[in-house]
């Protein structure tokens, strides 16, 4: 870059550097990081993804901006590593490709490279535990017993095949203590001193073991399925910075909706909260809007349902077209959000500025 | 409409579609291996009752199309008159590209059943 260029390009990072100072949220954030990507500043949108990430990890445009500035930085890995499977395929080369999509965002590609490396190469732990990991993540995220148990299932089966994978066996023996599988974890962390007897993380970890409650059961599905019940009365989702700052004050939250009234076609918005509880309305406020919350809350119910039954995971988001307009449901964070609009709007515009709505007036 | 829906589920990233009635009845069906007929006829057939009802209940019409995305796939329901379109996509499609090829399949069974 030349001077004159990087006296531009430094110029451009700066103003951008400022919108964010002015009114820091995600999406504020995500708009610095492509510009970052724009002028080729790699490694201070890298800075900036991570910060922001740490900061409003439940952010859509951090999660977006994230995958792009990974994707950027990952160009030349990834073209080498296709060429590597092209050229020479072998169980490692579908491991380092299907890793490099999982750190990109990239999870469909991710599963099924690692599909047909353990479909080719059965006895290579690596694809495995790549599917494991993808199966876990989504565990974490949706609590659901059949996800955990194939998580875990796959995890085994790598340790099959390799029995002192230290960080496998770590992992697996935490993911046992999480789901309060006491016994399998023991078992995990035996594994591990029979190989290391010395390790004071095994050690460490064993003691506290050995000192927690035994679950009723032993059976892994049994104990999956007691974690989801106990997840499902609301006894292990942590409350997010938007939802925990909006369901103590949705008074603030009910002075945020009239912003929206800038939005072409614009009829109607109702806030939920994390169990379905109106929050805040507009127009006319919490209290006149209680019969379209109801309605509104078993729309959220039938697609979160939905969702979760067809294994598409978490529901995000869904647009509803019907004869007098459109219905837009948004879950950020764990609060519901339904906006009512006219066909005046395009459907793209409403997207966008709902976006915007959630990604930076709610957090500002 | 049995090739219709295969030649829909050729499109890379649609992991399958089914046509279905409002109670369930599946009219055709072609999905990939990881879906199950009977849990997709079940869930798509409540969502749809569900949201016909609730658009009804909030004076809004009655409902045309849906599009859910979720964090790992996306899914679509067109109105047919007859039944519902229904298609289940990985999360690697953009919805305007799901939208775009659902819509067309979506034509192509409108048309075959006005020929009936």
């Amino acid at each position: 870059m030349g001077l004159w260029a990087n006296f531009k390009a430094n110029r451009e990072l700066a103003e951008a550097r400022r919108d964010v100072a002015r009114a820091r949220s995600p999406y504020s954030i995500a708009q610095f990081i492509d510009k970052c990507i724009e002028l080729g500043k790699l490694d201070l949108a890298f800075e900036d993804a991570e910060r922001g990430i740490q900061e409003f990890p439940e952010s859509e445009s951090l999660q977006e901006a994230y995958k792009r500035m990974i994707r950027a930085k990952c160009a030349d890995d990834l073209k080498s590593y296709r060429d590597e499977i092209r050229t020479s395929p072998g169980p490692k080369a579908y491991y380092r490709l299907a890793c490099l999509y999982k750190e990109m965002r990239d999870l469909d590609q991710a599963v099924e490279l690692a599909r047909k490396g353990v479909e080719d190469y059965p006895n290579y732990e690596g694809n495995y535990i790549v599917l494991a990991d993808l199966r876990y993540e989504r565990f974490q995220r949706d609590l659901r017993a059949s996800d955990g148990l194939e998580a875990t299932q796959l995890f085994e089966k790598a340790v099959d095949l390799n029995g002192e994978n230290y960080r496998l066996l770590f992992q697996l023996a935490e993911i046992y203590r999480a789901i309060g599988a006491r016994d399998h974890a023991i078992e995990k962390v035996k594994m591990i001193l029979n190989f290391a007897p010395d390790d004071r993380n095994a050690l460490n970890l064993l003691a506290q073991l050995k000192e927690a409650k035994q679950p009723k059961s032993n059976d892994l599905k049994e104990i999956l399925e007691d974690f989801e019940r106990r997840a499902a009365a609301g006894n292990f989702r942590k409350q997010g910075r938007l939802s925990g700052r909006y369901v103590a004050n949705p008074d603030q939250l009910e002075r945020k909706l009239p912003t929206l009234e800038r939005m072409p076609g614009f009829e109607r918005v109702v806030v939920l909260g994390p169990h379905g509880e109106l929050l805040a309305a507009h127009p006319g406020g919490a209290q006149r809007n209680r019969s379209e919350a109801d309605t509104l809350k078993k729309m959220f119910a039938a697609a979160i349902d939905c969702s979760l039954r067809m294994d598409i995971s978490t529901f995000e988001k869904g647009l509803f077209e019907s004869e007098s307009g459109f219905t837009y449901l948004v879950v950020a964070d764990s609060l519901q959000i339904a906006v009512l609009s006219s066909t005046k709007v395009k459907k793209e515009k409403l997207r966008q500025d709902v976006h915007r709505f959630v990604e930076h007036e709610l957090y500002i | 409409m049995q090739a219709i829906l295969k030649e829909l589920n050729r499109v890379a990233g649609v992991k399958g579609s089914m046509v279905v009635t409002k109670d369930g009845v599946v009219v055709a069906e072609c999905l990939g291996p990881d879906l199950r007929k009977e849990v997709v006829a079940a869930v798509s057939s409540h969502m749809i009752q569900v949201s016909g009802r609730s658009l009804e209940d909030l004076g809004r019409g009655s409902l045309d199309r849906v599009a859910l995305t979720s964090a790992h796939g996306r899914m679509v329901f067109v109105n047919l008159d007859v039944g519902y379109l229904v298609v289940i996509t990985k999360m690697e499609m953009k919805l305007g590209q799901v939208l775009i090829e659902v819509e067309s399949a979506a034509r192509k069974i409108k048309q075959l059943h006005s020929r009936i």
